[in-house]
């Protein structure tokens, strides 16, 4: 996957939690389909598309009663259901463990372009 | 909908659920790669394939140690060899050690998932979170992080890379 596209996507996912927390659920591929797609332009845009989107998870978050995370949450594609989640194992499988996938894969593109890697669960090969 | 008083489940059930997900996902991809050459790095700061791979597959001991131990100073901890032997060994290593631990986590009470763990080098503390937490943050997010780069790695060897969240560039979608 193109940088550019990589970056936009794990930016792009805190917008996605948002419809796992708040929706019963998501047909990606057509019109109702929530998501924004972020591309990124610039370094400045992404980060000012992240930023608002994980704060509002953070908003979000404490506002979701217990019960709601044992409700249904379904990822569809054009009407055919991929999985049917809870909403907690949807936010928990498709938002925080998907987000780490990616951003790791985005480390691995920052080393390769001999750009320092921010460290993440320990010190980087950058770091003393 | 059921009640929330019927779904209440454990510490343990909540965090096996996740184990039980990615832990077959990280076995995949352990199994794709190549035997053949454990020295390969993408970049020279990289670690070796081999190396990433056995840190992968040892990770297991570092939840065994979150959910039996009172504490890590990493100045003195004994991690596990993660010197690559063959991929056998490797997926031997992971098993054996996977079982352990989920074996360890499902049997572990609430009472013993809500205490501080502590994980330092000497004075300096990193986390004192409980250990639940820390057993999502630093066994399942750092497995999943870490098997995130070694899919990398394959994509870069021209290697399939087995789909994790979703399909891979390999995969067919069937349309």
């Amino acid at each position: 996957m193109p940088l550019t596209r990589l970056a936009g996507h794990v930016a792009e996912l805190p917008g996605f939690a948002y419809f796992m927390l708040t929706t019963p659920g998501i047909n990606m591929g057509t019109p109702e389909d929530p998501r924004k797609i972020i591309r990124m332009s610039t370094k400045a845009e992404l980060l000012a598309d992240f930023e608002p989107l994980a704060t509002r998870i953070l908003e979000t978050l404490p506002t979701i009663p217990d019960a709601a995370f044992d409700e249904p949450f379904i990822l569809s594609r054009q009407g055919t259901v991929i999985r049917e989640f809870t909403r907690y194992e949807a936010y928990r499988t498709i938002f925080l463990d998907h987000m780490i996938h990616h951003r790791a894969q985005l480390g691995v593109y920052l080393r390769l372009l001999d750009i320092p890697v921010p460290n993440t669960f320990g010190p980087t090969a950058d770091e003393k | 909908m059921v009640s929330t008083q019927e779904l209440a489940m454990t510490i343990a059930e909540i965090l096996v659920e996740p184990f039980d997900l990615e832990v077959p996902m990280t076995r995949r991809i352990l199994e794709a790669i190549p035997g053949d050459d454990p020295t390969y790095k993408p970049h020279e700061k990289s670690m070796a394939l081999g190396r990433l791979a056995m840190h992968i597959a040892t990770l297991p001991a570092l939840g065994i140690l979150i959910l039996t131990t009172p504490e890590l100073d990493a100045a003195t901890a004994r991690f596990p060899d993660a010197t690559f032997v063959s991929r056998n060994h490797l997926l031997s290593e992971f098993d054996t050690r996977a079982a352990e631990l989920r074996a360890i986590l499902a049997g572990s009470s609430d009472a013993e998932l809500q205490q501080p763990w502590k994980f330092g080098v000497g004075d300096f503390v990193f986390s004192n979170s409980t250990r639940s937490c820390t057993f999502q943050h630093m066994f399942l997010g750092h497995l999943i992080h870490h098997r995130a780069q070694l899919g990398v790695y394959l994509r870069l060897l021209n290697l399939p890379v087995p789909g994790v969240y979703g399909p891979s560039a390999d995969d067919k979608l069937g349309r």
